[in-house]
């Protein structure tokens, strides 16, 4: 009889290795293994490479977030309850807004609106394009259509919130900070720290780069936003310029706060 | 203050110290500098490896040879590239195949150009790691005030050692720098 219960409880248990059970949800929240090749968002033709892995970096960003979250609320008195309720929308799943975690570096006034919230969270959770740009090559003399450069996905990373933290503390503080966003791409970095209180000049080299379509948010939801700014216009803290950061930093001395 | 995401990797070893070095003149004096880079790739980790203990200051530079059959197999090869003195940025050195945007996904797009029975791409690759994004801004200057690897799995120190396998799950080496009072 033992022997016979010995037997099942193999059988069970090889069972139970071979066939591959359903994947929970907590294994769709894992986040996957992504190399930084696939991150780079470049089309690739080797095989090996997942392309519809490209706009994941979003994924992991939430254990970083909950990282920075950690830390920030022994420094906010409201950040505890807010860290809760953010945990627990982190915890729900990756659709999310990840980037509602930018909301902490936002201005009171601007926090207690909630139209203007969805405007900004619809802002930063779209998606970049995947699509070639059209890029000149001056030294080579040629042109061409290319994947990069300045087409970095959106998201919040630890580092980005590290500097949005710097910036709001610093604003807070009185100081003006005047912010480089360097390779500004779809201008991802740019509105959450304009939006913090940056005067920001943004630089990248792209011919779409002046061209409103291109903008990574709608005109509509940033003038929505400009208007709970009336005092200093977002569009006034804003400078955009079409070069490549080498030749803008010539000769500048001493202007980043 | 300032913000340089994935930025640094597309200039050249020259141009990286000019850009960091213009950095810090730009900046005031308390200010800081944020910036996050690639690093190098996983399968090019034998190529990095021989240039770091070669004492290369930028180990993590070299080209991927890639070649594509019809069937959509793909080789490649690594060979390290000694660009210290280099003025042409990777973006420059880059050779790929690429078609005007329509509805396609890239993996559609990439099958389609496999017309050739096999092609070739050449790809100049500028990837970092801690030490080499250290002294690029201890160079200019500025005082690290924390340096970590991100990965799918959190941060890393940057005192990790890296391997083929770390390489893997490690997207971007960033760093937080202060010009000093």
């Amino acid at each position: 009889m033992k022997k016979h219960l010995m037997w099942t409880y193999f059988l069970i248990l090889m069972l139970s290795i071979c066939v591959p059970l359903e994947a929970s949800d907590e294994d769709d929240r894992r986040p996957p293994v992504t190399t930084s090749s696939e991150l780079d968002g470049e089309e690739d033709t080797a095989d090996t490479v997942s392309y519809e892995s490209v706009d994941e970096e979003v994924i992991f960003d939430h254990v970083e977030a909950g990282e920075a979250y950690a830390r920030l609320s022994f420094q906010d008195p409201d950040a505890l309850y807010r860290k809760t309720l953010d945990l627990m929308r982190l915890l729900e799943g990756r659709d999310q807004p990840e980037d509602y975690l930018c909301h902490i570096f936002l201005p009171e006034s601007v926090r207690q609106d909630k139209e203007i919230l969805r405007a900004i969270d619809r802002i930063l959770t779209k998606k970049s394009l995947d699509s070639p740009i059209h890029v000149k090559y001056p030294l080579l003399q040629t042109e061409g259509l290319a994947y990069d450069p300045g087409y970095s996905f959106g998201g919040m990373t630890w580092l980005k919130q590290e500097c949005l933290r710097e910036v709001r503390f610093r604003t807070n503080q009185g100081q003006p900070v005047q912010l480089l966003d360097a390779g500004c791409g779809h201008f991802y970095f740019t509105f959450p720290a304009l939006l913090a209180g940056a005067t920001v000049s943004a630089v990248d080299q792209h011919s779409e780069l002046n061209n409103p379509k291109f903008f990574g948010c709608p005109y509509e939801d940033l003038e929505k936003i400009q208007s709970t700014f009336p005092e200093k216009g977002l569009r006034e803290k804003l400078t955009i310029s079409n070069t490549d950061v080498l030749t803008y930093l010539d000769g500048k001395n001493n202007f980043l706060m | 203050m300032s913000y340089s995401g994935d930025v640094i990797h597309y200039q050249s070893c020259l141009q990286a110290s000019r850009y960091v070095h213009k950095l810090y003149v730009a900046t005031k004096p308390g200010g800081m500098t944020y910036a996050c880079v690639h690093v190098p790739e996983a399968a090019a980790f034998e190529v990095y490896s021989k240039a770091k203990m070669a004492g290369k200051k930028f180990p993590g530079y070299y080209v991927r040879n890639t070649m594509t059959e019809k069937t959509g197999k793909t080789k490649s090869a690594y060979a390290p590239l000694d660009g210290e003195g280099d003025d042409l940025s990777p973006a420059y050195l880059r050779a790929g195949f690429h078609t005007p945007h329509n509805s396609e996904t890239a993996k559609e797009k990439a099958k389609k150009l496999l017309v050739r029975e096999c092609q070739f791409t050449h790809r100049a690759i500028l990837g970092f790691d801690a030490a080499c994004l250290r002294t690029l801004f201890e160079e200019a200057g500025f005082v690290v005030i924390d340096l970590s690897y991100r990965a799918t799995t959190g941060r890393f120190p940057e005192y990790t050692v890296l391997s083929a396998d770390l390489l893997k799950i490690i997207a971007r080496v960033q760093i937080i720098a202060l010009k000093p009072l």
